[in-house]
Order: C-alpha cells, then sequence, then structure tokens
C-alpha cells in the first residue's frame, strides 16, 4: 500500500521534472552568447564560429536542440561542456566531492535543528508564559529575523575581529592555526586523516551547520509550540488525563505524537530554505560545494553548469518533498494512499 | 452619537441600541485596535516602521552627505558618532587627520606606523588608513548648507538636517558610522538603501498578494479543470530553487548589458514577486474552498447573488484581515531575499544602493581583513536585523488581533 504511493508519487515528479527542464532550456536559450562565444573568444574568425556552431547543433530549431540536450541528460547526465572549468558541465558541478558536502551540511543543519528545537518546542508549550518559555520565544523571533548570511559575517567578525583566533597557538597534528572559512585549513586538506584532521573538520565544519540551522531552529521551536498547544486543547488529551494517564504519557504519547504531524508536512517547505541558507553560506564561507560552482559558474557566465545546477537543485527540492509526503504517510494514519 | 442631537430629528426620539444596553458596544475595527494595543512589542514595531520610514522619505536631508559623493581623503573613518564631545550643550567633534597605518605582525594590532617603536617590524599597509584627532574643535549644527542635491528629485537645495559646514576638502567632517574604502559616508548610504529596501519589499507584497488572490481565488472559487490547471503551475513554479532561479534570471538580465537604474529596480521586483506567488495562491485557494461551501456563500447564491458579488461582498471580506497579517508575514521574508540577492551582486546595483549591496565588502578574497579592521561596515546587517524584528512583531501582534479567539488567551494571561 504504502510502496505503491511511493511508486505513484515518483510516477507523478516525472512530468513537472519535464517541464522544469524545459524552463532551464528556455532561460540560457534566452540568454545572449553561446559556448562558442566561450569556447573561441571574440578574435575568432567568421567561419571557424560558423563550423563550431555547426558542430555543436547551434543552428538547429529550439525544440530539437532541447530534444538533444533532455536525451544527453537522461542517458549519461550530459548537460553540456563547461569551457572555463574545461570538462563536462555534470563533472564541474559536482565533482571533487562537492556534492558529498553540500549533502553532509544540508543534512547535518536539519537534523541538528529538529533534535534541539522540538524538545525546546514541547518544554515552551507545557511550561506556558513561563520565563524560559518567554525567553525562547524571543530567541525564536531573534533566530527568524537574523538571516543566514547576517549571522555568518558576525560570526566571523567575532572569529576574526574580536577574538582574534589567528593568534590563538594550537599545534595538534596538521593543524597550526584556528582558521576561518572552508572546510579545513591549509595544511590539513591534503594531509592523511589523522586525529588533528577530524579536530580540524569539526573546528571549520561546525559553524555553518549551526549558522544554517539557526534559522530553521527558531521556526521549528514556534511551530512545535504552536502545534502543541493546539492539541492540548483537544478532548481526547483530557480523556487521557481523566482514566489517570501519567503527565509524562499524556504528553509524550498523545500530545507529541499528534502534534507533530503538521510539521512533518511542512518540511517539504522548509527544504528550500535550507537550500538558500547553504549557497549563501557556502559563498560566506568559501566551502567547496556545488552552491559555489553555481555562483562562480554564473559569474564566469558558464550556463551549461548553471542548468545542471538549477536541474540539481529542483531535484533535491522535489525528492525533499517526496520524502517530507513519505514521512508524513508513515507517521499520520489519517493520510489516505490515493 | 453626535447624530442624535442633531436638530433635523424630527420624529419622537427612540432609545437608541446604546442605551438600551447601558454601554457602548465596539465595532469590530475597534476590537482588532483593543487588542493589537496591549501588544508592547507589536506597537513597537509599527512605530519602528512608520519612525523608519518618515527617516528614509527624507533620506536626501537628513543625511550629511549625498551617499554616492567620494571624499577622497577620508577613506575608512571609523565612526564618529561615539566621539562626539560636548561644550556644555553644544556637540562638537574634533579634526581627522589621516595617516598611513600599518600591521603588527605579531599581535596584529593596526596602528598609525609613526606610533611603533622602531624595534617592532611593522609592516605598511597600502590603502589602510588610521586617523587621530587634530586640536581644532568643529561644532555641529542644525540645518548648515553641505552638497546640493534635489529633494525628492524636484527641489534644488543643499540645507542638510545636520553636520559641521565645513567644505569637503576640510578636516572637520561629521561621518556618524563612518565611511567606506571610497570615503562615501556610510550612514547616508543606510539612509538610501533603508529607502530601497523598504520601497520593493511592500511592492513585491503587492504584486504577489494581487497574483495569488486573483489565481489562488479563480482555483478555489471556480474549481475543476481551471483549479486543475493552475494548481499544476503552482507545483511546477514550487518546485522550482528559488534563490537559485532568482540568480540565474538576474545573471541573464545583466548579460544584455547595461540598463538604466530604474529599469533594474523593477526588474527586481518583478523577479521577487514572480518566485514568490505560487504559495500564497495555494493558501488562498484552501480559504476560497472552504468558504465557498460556507452557509452564508450558499444563502447569497440561493438569493440569486452573482459569482462576482459572492466574491466580492461575502468571501474577500472575510479573508481579508488573514491576508492583511500574511502581507506582513511576508514582508521579511522578502527583505532577506532582496538583501541576499544584493549582497551576491545580482539585485540592486549601483547608482542605487540597499542594505544587502552594502554588505558587499564582505564579499570575496580578503573579506576577511574587511571584517577584522573595518567592522563598522556590518552596520547595515543591523539595519536588515531590526527592520524584519520589527516587520516580524507587527505581524504576529496584527495575527493574535484579528483573531477573536485569543480574548481569551489575553484573560487567561491576566490571570
Amino acid at each position: 500500500m504504502l510502496l505503491g504511493y511511493i511508486f505513484r508519487r515518483i510516477l507523478y515528479m516525472i512530468p513537472i521534472l519535464f517541464v522544469v527542464t524545459f524552463i532551464i532550456f528556455l532561460l540560457t536559450y534566452l540568454q545572449p552568447g553561446d559556448v562558442v562565444d566561450a569556447m573561441c573568444g571574440l578574435s575568432c574568425p567568421l567561419e571557424m564560429r560558423e563550423r563550431l556552431r555547426e558542430v555543436y547543433g547551434l543552428n538547429d530549431p529550439f525544440l530539437l536542440q532541447y530534444a538533444r540536450w533532455v536525451k544527453g541528460v537522461l542517458t549519461e547526465l550530459d548537460f553540456g561542456y563547461s569551457p572555463t572549468r574545461n570538462m563536462g558541465a555534470w563533472e564541474a558541478l559536482m565533482g571533487e566531492d562537492r556534492w558529498l558536502y553540500t549533502l553532509l551540511l544540508v543534512v547535518a543543519a536539519l537534523v541538528l535543528s529538529w533534535a534541539v528545537a522540538i524538545p525546546i518546542g514541547i518544554y515552551s508549550a507545557t511550561h506556558k508564559y513561563s520565563p524560559a518559555d518567554h525567553t525562547f520565544t524571543f530567541l525564536g523571533f531573534l533566530g527568524l529575523s537574523v538571516p543566514n548570511f547576517v549571522l555568518g559575517l558576525i560570526f566571523i567578525w567575532l572569529m576574526v575581529g574580536v577574538l582574534k583566533v589567528g593568534q590563538v597557538p594550537v599545534q595538534i597534528d596538521c593543524m597550526e592555526k584556528l582558521t576561518v572559512g572552508e572546510f579545513f585549513s591549509p595544511n590539513c586538506r591534503d594531509a592523511p586523516w589523522s586525529l588533528g584532521k577530524v579536530i580540524d573538520f569539526l573546528w571549520h565544519f561546525l559553524p555553518p551547520v549551526i549558522i544554517l540551522a539557526a534559522a530553521n531552529t527558531a521556526a521549528v521551536i514556534r511551530y512545535m509550540r504552536g502545534s502543541l498547544l493546539d492539541v492540548l486543547k483537544m478532548d481526547y488529551i483530557q480523556t487521557a488525563r481523566a482514566k489517570g494517564l501519567t503527565e509524562r504519557i499524556v504528553i509524550y504519547k498523545h500530545a507529541v505524537r499528534n502534534a507533530i504531524n503538521p510539521l512533518i508536512s511542512m518540511l517539504g517547505f522548509w527544504i528550500p530554505y535550507m537550500l538558500e541558507g547553504a549557497l549563501v553560506i557556502a559563498i560566506i564561507f568559501n566551502l567547496p560545494q556545488i552552491e559555489k560552482t553555481f555562483i562562480e559558474s554564473l559569474e564566469n557566465r558558464d550556463y551549461a553548469v548553471v542548468m545542471s545546477g538549477l536541474f540539481v537543485f529542483s531535484l533535491i527540492l522535489m525528492i525533499g518533498n517526496l520524502i517530507a509526503d513519505i514521512l508524513l504517510a508513515i507517521s499520520d494514519p489519517k493520510i489516505r494512499y490515493e | 452619537m453626535g447624530n442624535t442631537t442633531a436638530p433635523m430629528a424630527v420624529e419622537p426620539k427612540q432609545p437608541s441600541p446604546t442605551e438600551e444596553l447601558g454601554y457602548q458596544p465596539l465595532s469590530q475595527t475597534q476590537l482588532i485596535w483593543r487588542r493589537f494595543r496591549r501588544h508592547k512589542l507589536g506597537m513597537i514595531g509599527a512605530i519602528l516602521i512608520l519612525f523608519l520610514s518618515i527617516v528614509f522619505l527624507f533620506a536626501e536631508f537628513i543625511a550629511p552627505y549625498n551617499y554616492t559623493a567620494l571624499h577622497k581623503n577620508f577613506p575608512y573613518v571609523p565612526p564618529m558618532i561615539t566621539r562626539i564631545q560636548f561644550d556644555g550643550l553644544r556637540p562638537y567633534v574634533y579634526g581627522l587627520a589621516k595617516r598611513q597605518a600599518c600591521i603588527d605582525p605579531q599581535t596584529a594590532e593596526l596602528r598609525a606606523c609613526q606610533d611603533f617603536p622602531p624595534e617592532v617590524k611593522a609592516r605598511r599597509m597600502p590603502g589602510v588608513w588610521v586617523y587621530k584627532e587634530t586640536d581644532q574643535k568643529y561644532y555641529l549644527k542644525l540645518f548648515v548648507r553641505g552638497e546640493e542635491y534635489k529633494l525628492f528629485g524636484v527641489f534644488p537645495t543643499n540645507v542638510h538636517l545636520f553636520g559641521t559646514g565645513e567644505p569637503p576638502n576640510s578636516p572637520g567632517q561629521f561621518f556618524p558610522f563612518g565611511t567606506d574604502k571610497q570615503g562615501r559616508d556610510l550612514f547616508s548610504m543606510i539612509l538610501f538603501g533603508g529607502r530601497v529596501t523598504l520601497a520593493i519589499a511592500p511592492l513585491v507584497i503587492l504584486i504577489t498578494f494581487l497574483v495569488g488572490a486573483f489565481l489562488g481565488g479563480l482555483s478555489g472559487y471556480l474549481g475543476g479543470n481551471v483549479d486543475m490547471l493552475i494548481q499544476r503551475l503552482i507545483e511546477i513554479v514550487m518546485s522550482l530553487p528559488r534563490l537559485a532561479l532568482l540568480l540565474a534570471i538576474s545573471g541573464i538580465v545583466s548579460s544584455f548589458g547595461q540598463i538604466p537604474p530604474m529599469v533594474r529596480f523593477w526588474t527586481i521586483v518583478g523577479l521577487l514577486s514572480l518566485v514568490s506567488w505560487a504559495p500564497v495562491a495555494r493558501v488562498i485557494r484552501g480559504q476560497f474552498l472552504a468558504l465557498r461551501e460556507s452557509e452564508y456563500t450558499q444563502a447569497a447564491r440561493a438569493l440569486g447573488a452573482s459569482n462576482l458579488r459572492i466574491i466580492f461582498r461575502h468571501i474577500l471580506p472575510n479573508i481579508m484581515s488573514y491576508l492583511v497579517v500574511a502581507a506582513t508575514l511576508a514582508v521579511p521574508d522578502v527583505i532577506i531575499l532582496e538583501s541576499i540577492l544584493s549582497f551576491l551582486g545580482y539585485g540592486i546595483q549601483h547608482p542605487l544602493t540597499s542594505w544587502g549591496m552594502l554588505l558587499r565588502n564582505f564579499v570575496g578574497q580578503g573579506f576577511q581583513f574587511e571584517i577584522q579592521y573595518h567592522a563598522w561596515l556590518l552596520i547595515p546587517a543591523a539595519f536588515i536585523v531590526v527592520t524584519v524584528l520589527a516587520f516580524n512583531f507587527l505581524g504576529d501582534a496584527l495575527r493574535d488581533a484579528v483573531d477573536p479567539y485569543t480574548v481569551d488567551e489575553v484573560k487567561e494571561e491576566a490571570a
């Protein structure tokens, strides 16, 4: 039953994905200049240029070009050629473990924010209007109001400008200086894995994760608190209390279990925000992620990479929504599989 | 109530409902206002937004300098607002003396080169300066003559709200929040950036909610094939990555060459609206769907009301308060998105400015050096945070105020 639902849900994604690829292709088709300009430059002789255009099929009608592009994408993930990086666009975007770092950062931030926010949300709702609740509510407001990139800049200012971490002497294996930005300090990047390299990685990796998680944590706290407060007003909670269940079981087995469903259904809604945050964080902390390649390619007008980037981001969005729907179907028995 | 004593009342005076009840019943608006007023943070938010809007409206006059004016003699002046001294009640600042900056490689301390003892091998930092104070006092005055500008783009004048009134090459300058690399006054730039940021957000929200209400309403009210079509459209738009798409389209627009600043402004407004309307349309559809089947709508339909009448007289007034709240709460999102876009260099561009764009000093190579020694250039970020916070407070207070069930909450809290 559930498997059938997942299967139908995936089938349903296919036409949307096609429209999305069409929009992406149309965008790059509309932009002035093409790969030939980038490859052979302005001083290129006209007949050479014409021949290259013929080779790459740039003189064909729009729909034919689109069909060829989609075929390339579907059969061998061929998004075209990146002249600035001199390799395939897909490889240029995802290569050197960049996809892994993106995935790691987003998943770690998502897990962290839920792990922190759900208990706080439950505490806030069960201790309504207590000083702690007021504090969390205010912090939640602040978390929602400070954009990721501002948080990142403030963090770097604190580290570099106020605490002056560069001056602190450290000596653990390859780790020699406390630097901010990227995933490793220069010495550790190519060193073999060791305790020092792990510490170095955590030192560089945790700040972006925490900063990325901050806004999401604030949002989850607010929704969890609100949702749990709504559930606690329900009659069945009163019934549960009336039949003598302990408060602990009432809260965790009856109330929280029901209050968490709306949050899961909003998971798909938050994934775009996570991706946006990750993009900005990648720029500020100079992280070797697909987002950074995406921006660099945009600046170099390397549109094959930009296209594959848009495609990957859309795919992540859709898969995120799919996962959220599946989780909701598992968690909420009221969801019907039709 | 003033009407009851009007001389034109000929017929015998009937007891008004007020007298019967013994008290004045409050209208819905009065109730909302009363609940809103009780929300302290919401009031603070509203007053702050009003204050900032007025300040930004008169930005040219309040700013001590034109925000594009380069003061080549005064690059990287630190904020002077903390250096104001008082002579009785008259505020003054000391003159600025620019010195070449050197850096101590051991302590990373930045000071004027001649201040380092000769045994310290300090490194000269070309293009970086520190400022000392001269003995000359420069009094701060109101309504001083300074750089020429056009108020509201029409009236040419050179009167600024405050300043030292000194010529541009005099050491007696007053840069409240300091200056940037080219000696532009940060305070003035923040005022103008605020004007752009605070203009974009309501425009985007207006367009977003008009489009969202139209398509969502159509979808929810008509149902059937129209609903199907609009729903698929919304799904497609929502499966596109918002920020990446904005960046890509903005990049493509820029690659067509230079465009006039106002065209750029409206392009950004359009693009932000383009990626924001879909979730709004989805929620409004849900509301229409629910209200279409409500008893009072059915009653109106039974009485022969036309579709348009039902939509505008019965459904829209009922979701209006929801729309206002949702629109207020959507403003922060737009402000942040615009800031990110400008911060990355794909939003507002010179000669206009915005808060996100002012933070562009911290993008690219060497930004950690900037952040370490020129931290005051982060001040625009504080304005983003405060404005967003104000809108969040206002939205939250409005939500509580329009919700008739919050009365209980307030009582509960008081008890």
